[in-house]
């Protein structure tokens, strides 16, 4: 079974992704080896003291604890 | 009177709070610490909107006031002549002011 539903029986390596038919690009990865589906459990998020104004709007959270490295480097206010 | 940027990013920096603190307390709705910080984020936004459409032009509707909007009288087609302050100030995609 593909995550796309197509009905190619490829496990989703892109030696068998360029085999199949023209119309199903198959770009989402198909479960199998060492990918599986989960079931994602978010605890209530606690209150904390809020950054200040200048650093949230940077950083794109007020929280801290929402302040995670995404690797987007750059931004900040009006002028950078 | 304040300078139109500094004025503007602090306008960016507390509306940013607030709708942040807004994403809180959809979920959080009696949480008390956050409805204190949005209480004073709210307060402040509105009052930064309020000098910011004093002194330059009104940024959203409500602050539209033909008598006492942009002071400065600048980027406007109408200098001293009462008028739609709506329209006075620069575009918001032109930030070569």
């Amino acid at each position: 079974m593909n995550l796309c539903g197509c009905s190619n029986g490829n496990t989703g390596s892109p030696a068998d992704s360029a085999s199949q038919a023209p119309d199903c690009g198959c770009r989402y990865p198909a479960p199998g080896p060492g990918l599986y589906l989960a079931i994602a459990a978010i605890p209530m998020q606690p209150w904390e003291t809020p950054y200040d104004g200048q650093r949230a709007l940077k950083q794109g959270t007020i929280f801290p604890s929402l302040d995670l490295p995404f690797y987007l480097t750059g931004g900040g206010g009006l002028h950078g | 009177m304040a300078d139109r940027n500094s004025l503007l990013q602090e306008i960016n920096e507390t509306s940013f709070m607030v709708n942040d603190l807004t994403l809180y307390l959809d979920t959080h709705p009696e949480d008390l610490q956050a409805l204190e910080a949005f209480t004073q984020a709210a307060a402040q936004r509105k009052q930064l909107l309020e000098a910011y459409a004093r002194d330059f032009e009104p940024l959203t509707m409500n602050c539209v006031c033909p008598d006492c909007n942009n002071q400065s009288q600048s980027n406007t087609r109408y200098p001293g002549k009462k008028h739609f302050t709506w329209c006075d100030g620069p575009l918001p995609w032109d930030n070569q002011v």
